[in-house]
């Protein structure tokens, strides 16, 4: 694991990676929607609101896989102090940050139809709220703790701490009585949709995980590039001097 | 003709998917847009910088 997390060997590869991960974006969304939009028939309770679902259920999906990226990479950060999962924890959190906030809107947008309001302190949604703050705090530790090495393991010990709020997150529906409805596809009994519906949800959920994989590797790229950036800075800056 | 189906989006809940599905376009049209632009962006300024540096090292010598 630690040969192929290699910076430079990470870098070779996502160069090869990344346009096999740009096609498959555009080809699950373009495959994603078709059904979605054409295919999928209409729902017999929520008639056509039902498929803000293709957009809402993958967004918060990501966000909180977005989050589990970050708190295994910072868990690694931290024990083994590997530089490239540092990097890629810091990578991945504007991305969480962005797929977070599309959750809440999208949620919103269909709660009113549905709830007849756009917002109300739910478990779920107080806690995704939660975890929308929480990637805006670990951002925040990134950029004004100038000593890299330290941002790194304060950011990684408030990535662990809120570890606690995916969980709770996953489990509000079970544990709290909440207008959310309970989980649709992660259930031990399988899921709850099926045919057209099933096939267009998982056909969103893999583009948007490509899409995330996509941006992912351009924002690890652009860290690992300006680390370099600055050795270059201080080396001129030491060769001048 | 436009005006009615505005109208008509306007009257039932399809303004919600509609909205849901721009304001998706949107956030991952950023992202992705943020992602590039700061991966080029590095990657000029890693360019100059090894150019200075070369041009450093050519005097040197």
């Amino acid at each position: 694991m630690h040969k192929f997390a290699n910076p430079a060997r990470f870098m070779r590869l996502s160069k090869i990676f990344l346009p096999w991960f740009m096609g498959l974006t555009i080809l699950l969304f373009a495959s994603g929607l078709y059904y979605a939009f054409f295919l999928a028939p209409e729902d017999y309770q929520m008639g056509n609101t039902y498929r803000i679902i293709y957009i809402h259920v993958p967004a918060a999906y990501m966000a909180q896989f977005g989050y589990g990226i970050i708190a295994v990479a910072s868990a690694v950060g931290f024990i083994w102090k590997h530089p490239l999962a540092d990097q890629a924890a810091r990578a991945t959190a504007p991305l969480g940050a962005g797929f977070t906030a599309l959750a809440l809107l999208t949620g919103s947008l269909w709660g009113k139809p549905m709830w007849g309001t756009y917002w109300i302190w739910d478990a779920r949604l107080t806690s995704m709220l939660i975890l929308f703050f929480i990637y805006l705090g670990y951002m925040a530790v990134w950029e004004t703790i100038e000593d890299q090495v330290k941002a790194a393991k304060i950011a990684a010990i408030v990535a662990l701490v809120g570890i606690i709020n995916v969980v709770i997150i996953k489990f509000s529906v079970d544990w709290w009585n909440t207008l959310h409805q309970p989980a649709t596809l992660m259930r031990l009994d399988g899921p709850t949709i099926g045919g057209d519906m099933l096939t267009a949800l998982l056909l969103m959920i893999g583009a948007f995980n490509m899409f995330f994989i996509t941006t992912l590797i351009w924002r690890i790229q652009s860290l690992i590039l300006r680390r370099r950036v600055r050795a270059l800075r201080m080396q001129l800056g030491g060769g001048q001097g | 003709m436009i005006e009615e189906f505005m109208q008509q989006i306007l009257q039932s809940n399809d303004i919600y998917i509609l909205s849901s599905y721009v304001a998706a376009a949107l956030v991952l049209v950023i992202m992705a847009l943020s992602s590039w632009r700061s991966k080029k962006k590095d990657e000029n300024d890693l360019r100059i910088l090894e150019k200075q540096l070369n041009n450093l090292s050519e005097k040197q010598n």
